[in-house]
C-alpha cells in the first residue's frame, strides 16, 4: 500500500501539474488564427470603407471601445492625439476616434497604408518623420530610445 | 453657485495650482493663461524632463486646439528627482511652461495631469518609482473618473514612465486628456488621402507576431509547466512498472528476468 502511495504522489504531482499546462496552452493556441481585424469585424458594426479602410462603429466611447480592443488583442505600439487613438498591429493599422455627435469610428487600415493616411499624428512615433524638418524621430517598436 | 459649491470649486483651482515639487519648481510659471494659441518656438520652449522641445511644443499646440473647442484647459505637470536634483517640466493648452488653468480662455475650467518620476543614484540600493495623478475642476467628471479613462485610453502604468520610450507614455496621457473629459467636444482627427507617406518616409521597426504578443505567457507558463510535470510522470511511472514486476515476482509469475540480474541461477549448463 505504501509502495503505491509513492508511486502515486509523483504521478499526481505531475498530473495535476500537466493539465494546468495543457489547458493554458489550450486557451492560447485556440486563438491562433485569429487577429485583431477579426476581432473588431465580429464586435462593431460595419458601416462601409473610407480611403481603401475598413470603417466600423460603435455607440461607446472612445476609451470604452480602446479598451475593448487592447483587452483583446495588445497593441505594438499607441498614440494618442486629442482627436483619436491610433493602434499598430504586425499586419493592421487601427486609427478609433470620437465620432461628433456621440460614439466612435473605427478605422482598419494595413500598416504602412495606415501611416500615410494619419501621418500628421504618428509620423516620428510609428516610423521616420520629415514633416518637421528634423529628421528622424522615434523608431517603432522594438526600437528603444 | 451656492456657499459649498463656490468653496468646493475655489479649492479645486487651489489644488490645481498646487505645485507637487512646491518650492522645488524650477521651470515653470503659473501665470494663468491669456491665450489658448501658443506663439512659441521649440528653441524658446527647450526641453522637458520627459520630452524634447519639438514635442513640447507640438503638444501644447494640440491641446490649444482641444481648448478652443471644449472651453477645457488642459496641460501636464512632470516633476522629476533625479538623485536629489529636482526638476520640473510643464506644458498646457496655454504653452510651454505655463500651467494649465482656470482663467478667461478656459471657462469651463482645467485638468491637468501630475507626474512625479524618481530616479534612484546607481550606486543606490532603491530603484526608480513613477507616478502619477490626474486634477481636475471640470463640473460633472470627477477626476477619479479621467484617470481611470485615461488608463483605458493609453494603457498608463507606473512602468512606462520609467521605460524606454517614457517621452511616448507621458505625451500620450497628456494628449489623451481631452478625450477623457465629457463635453469636451474635440474635432475628430481627419485622415490624409495619400496612399503614400511624404518625403519617402516610412515605418519602421517590426511589431513582431500579435498572437505571440498576447499569449507569450500564457503558452510560456504552460511550456514551463509541461517540463516540471515530465519528471514528475516519469518517476511516477516507473515506480508503478517496477512495483509491478516485483508484485509479478513475487506471486511466482512469467516475467523473465531483468537483463542486468546475474544468470546464477540460469539452469541451463555451460558450454566450456
Amino acid at each position: 500500500m505504501s509502495r503505491l502511495r509513492t508511486a502515486s504522489i509523483p504521478l499526481l504531482i505531475g498530473g495535476v501539474i500537466a493539465v494546468i499546462a495543457l489547458l493554458l496552452l489550450v486557451g492560447g493556441l485556440s486563438s491562433c488564427g485569429s487577429s485583431v481585424k477579426g476581432y473588431v469585424r465580429d464586435h462593431y458594426d460595419r458601416a462601409g470603407t473610407r480611403n481603401g479602410a475598413e470603417l466600423y462603429r460603435s455607440g461607446d466611447r472612445v476609451d470604452e471601445v480602446v479598451k475593448d480592443i487592447t483587452g483583446a488583442w495588445k497593441p505594438a505600439d499607441r498614440i494618442t492625439d486629442p482627436g483619436g487613438v491610433f493602434l499598430r498591429y504586425s499586419d493592421t493599422f487601427l486609427a478609433v476616434r470620437p465620432r461628433t455627435g456621440g460614439g466612435t469610428d473605427i478605422e482598419v487600415d494595413d500598416p504602412e497604408r495606415g501611416y500615410a493616411h494619419w501621418y500628421p499624428f504618428v509620423g516620428g512615433w510609428f516610423g521616420t518623420y520629415s514633416g518637421r524638418g528634423e529628421g528622424f524621430r522615434g523608431g517603432g517598436p522594438g526600437s528603444g530610445k | 453657485m451656492s456657499g459649498p459649491s463656490r468653496l468646493a470649486a475655489l479649492l479645486a483651482v487651489a489644488a490645481l495650482l498646487l505645485l507637487p515639487g512646491g518650492a522645488a519648481a524650477q521651470t515653470a510659471t503659473t501665470a494663468p493663461p491669456t491665450t489658448t494659441q501658443p506663439e512659441i518656438t521649440a528653441a524658446q520652449a527647450g526641453p522637458g524632463v520627459l520630452l524634447d522641445a519639438a514635442d513640447r511644443v507640438e503638444l501644447a499646440q494640440s491641446l490649444a486646439e482641444a481648448t478652443e473647442e471644449s472651453e477645457i484647459c488642459f496641460g501636464y505637470v512632470a516633476q522629476l528627482d533625479n538623485a536629489g536634483a529636482v526638476s520640473q517640466d510643464v506644458v498646457s493648452s496655454a504653452g510651454p511652461n505655463v500651467r494649465a488653468a482656470t482663467g478667461p480662455s478656459c471657462p469651463k475650467g482645467a485638468v491637468e495631469l501630475q507626474v512625479r518620476l524618481e530616479y534612484s543614484c546607481s550606486s543606490c540600493e532603491s530603484s526608480d518609482e513613477a507616478s502619477w495623478s490626474v486634477v481636475s475642476n471640470v463640473a460633472g467628471v470627477p477626476p477619479s473618473t479621467i484617470k481611470r479613462r485615461l488608463e483605458d485610453l493609453t494603457g498608463l502604468g507606473g512602468g512606462d514612465l520609467l521605460g524606454d520610450k517614457d517621452d511616448q507614455a507621458l505625451r500620450n496621457a497628456a494628449a489623451a486628456l481631452p478625450l477623457a473629459v465629457d463635453g469636451a467636444v474635440v474635432e475628430p482627427a481627419a485622415p490624409s488621402a495619400d496612399s503614400a507617406a511624404p518625403n519617402g518616409d516610412r515605418l519602421t521597426g517590426s511589431p513582431g507576431s500579435d498572437w505571440l504578443r498576447e499569449n507569450w505567457l500564457r503558452v510560456g507558463i504552460g511550456v514551463v509547466l509541461l517540463l516540471i510535470a515530465l519528471p514528475f510522470l516519469l518517476v511516477g511511472i516507473g515506480l508503478l512498472v517496477a512495483r509491478r514486476r516485483r508484485a509479478r515476482r513475487a506471486a511466482g509469475g512469467t516475467d523473465p528476468p531483468p537483463a542486468d540480474d546475474p544468470p546464477s541461477d540460469d539452469p541451463r549448463p555451460t558450454s566450456s
